[in-house]
């Protein structure tokens, strides 16, 4: 498994690199607009901006500057911790897959190679991100809050749920391109389905149908809210269901 | 590991596409002797290895490597075996020193000495990246990855096709000795006879997914011959003794089985000795008995 997972850190390596310096400018860049705002002129910008902002409009305004740069650099490891999957591609296109079947390896380990980069990739990510996150949100005078770290594990456990989903789409259709277009396709769907949703909801639906249909939204809503706690749970649930069906995928012998 | 004469032992093997069928495909490589597996493009060639390497499902049959069941044995038997593809599996953003990282851990008898001595031989450098290579080069990798596990069987599935011919000697002359040791066995699958002819023990031809012919070479090539006939003398030829003849404007070209037989047959007739490549030309056209 060892060989297994050196491979696919070989064949991402240039890519993991390109990542970790974009998310080291993310992170320069955020601090700098910290340091901008306690040592120089961003609050005399806001205020050239706006003359009537008031002191706690600029610290909203702050603190939403504050997670924009934090937000970016999630954005930056998500993209990171999701590279794995280009070996699909790169196995797709060198026929990999076939010659793989030639060695003594499991499709277990094979699967086992991917997942086991992917969560140690997820947890040093995690560690550099909460680091920067502390440090943009310092030069900033903020605080990391208890609930942003709760927020930001539930973000990261759930990309990391949809980089093995994705994983599965792109080893079932040979490529991360097509697993990727798939995605953006489920995403789409679910948008319009929202959208036309919200539509009726707001449109003319007699109220005595609305009303109930609105009343069981928000209890959903506030259900969700109450099991968040088990999120990573549902998360472990989601990896080992992916688990299982990658080493269903890789398996597969063609017929 | 088991004792075993075959390190192939392929039985009934059958295997069915839309409009294609590996039929009962049935042949052995005995142990430590190189079989050269040859047939047309499209004739079932790289099917029947890839069945034999467990890549694609069989429909019917039942498979043998080293003495063991090709399936259910799977991942022990391919501690012992290399598979040489015509295109490189290899991406092409590792360099060879890498590759060494990926498969020592794979391979329990992996040996660095040997696969440093293969990258020397070959004058491959190890840092540059395998995308930088040329055809040859990337080839002669592959191969330095196979023999650098001391596998017992080598299966290569036109490996040396689209080589230049000094590449592909250099490449010969390293199955065979690779065949000094005696437990060592290659299968190789090539449409260019002239390679088999210099080196394997034995040969198995394939057409239209059906085996035409399996033994030993030198019997093969001793057996079938190429008869010169004028076109009266033609007439004379029994149709039982004809595998297919080629008529030109000059006379025809009869290919037949039982050069012997044959000899006593049609004494007046002149017999030319027949390579590989005729008796591969001629069974193909089997079915129209004449061809041009």
């Amino acid at each position: 498994m060892k060989g297994l997972i050196y491979r696919i850190l070989a064949i991402t390596k240039k890519q993991l690199i390109y990542g970790a310096v974009l998310i080291g400018a993310f992170i320069i860049l955020g601090m700098l607009f910290g340091a901008s705002y306690r040592f120089g002129n961003l609050k005399i910008i806001m205020l050239i901006l706006d003359p009537d902002y008031s002191a706690e409009d600029i610290q909203k305004s702050i603190e939403g500057i504050a997670n924009a740069m934090v937000f970016m650099v999630l954005i930056g490891i998500i993209m990171v911790m999701g590279q794995g999957l280009t070996t699909v591609t790169e196995d797709y296109k060198t026929k990999w897959k076939s010659y793989a079947h030639t060695l003594p390896v499991t499709p277990r380990q094979t699967a086992a190679a991917t997942y086991i980069l992917l969560i140690i990739e997820y947890a040093v990510s995690f560690v550099i991100f909460l680091l920067s996150a502390v440090t943009i949100n310092g030069f900033f005078g903020l605080s990391l809050t208890m609930k942003n770290i709760g927020n930001y594990s539930m973000t990261m456990l759930g990309a990391l749920t949809v980089v093995l989903i994705l994983y599965n789409i792109a080893l079932r259709f040979d490529g991360e391109q097509k697993a990727i277009h798939i995605l953006l396709c489920c995403v789409y769907a679910v948008i319009m389905v929202i959208m036309v949703a919200v539509a009726v909801l707001k449109g003319k639906i007699p109220e005595h149908i609305r009303q109930p249909i609105v009343d069981m939204l928000t209890e959903a809503f506030k259900m969700f809210r109450k099991t968040m706690f088990l999120f990573p749970a549902y998360s472990a649930a989601v990896i080992a269901l992916c688990f299982h069906r990658s080493v269903k995928l890789i398996e597969r012998r063609e017929k | 590991m088991n004792d075993f004469t075959n390190a192939i032992e392929i039985n009934g093997l059958t295997k069915k596409y839309d409009g294609f069928t590996l039929e009962n495909v049935t042949f052995s490589v005995p142990k430590g002797s190189i079989m050269g597996f040859i047939g047309q493009n499209g004739a079932g060639k790289t099917t029947t290895i890839r069945l034999l390497l467990n890549i694609a499902e069989r429909d019917a049959g039942e498979i043998k490597l080293l003495g063991r069941d090709a399936v259910k044995d799977e991942y022990e038997i391919k501690q012992d075996i290399s598979a040489v593809f015509d295109e490189v599996p290899f991406s092409e953003k590792l360099n060879a020193t890498q590759l060494e990282k990926v498969f020592r851990p794979i391979f329990r008898n992996w040996d660095t000495e040997a696969y440093h001595g293969y990258l020397k031989r070959f004058s491959l450098p190890e840092k540059k990246k395998i995308g930088e290579f040329s055809k040859g080069m990337k080839m002669k990798l592959q191969i330095a990855v196979a023999l650098s596990h001391k596998a017992k069987l080598l299966v290569m599935d036109e490996a040396t096709t689209g080589l230049d011919p000094v590449v592909r000697n250099e490449i010969l002359d390293i199955f065979l000795e690779y065949l000094q040791d005696e437990n060592n066995s290659i299968l190789l699958s090539s449409h260019i006879t002239s390679d088999l002819e210099k080196i394997a023990d034995s040969v198995t031809f394939i057409d239209k997914g059906r085996i035409l012919l399996s033994g030993y070479k030198d019997d093969i090539l001793s057996s079938h011959a190429v008869m010169k006939c004028t076109k009266e003398e033609y007439k004379t030829v029994a149709a039982e003794d004809i595998i297919s003849a080629r008529l030109s404007d000059f006379g025809v070209d009869v290919m037949v089985a039982d050069k012997k037989g044959c000899k006593v047959k049609y004494s007046g007739i002149t017999f030319d000795t027949a390579s590989l490549d005729d008796i591969m030309m001629y069974y193909v056209h089997r079915d129209k008995k004449e061809w041009v």
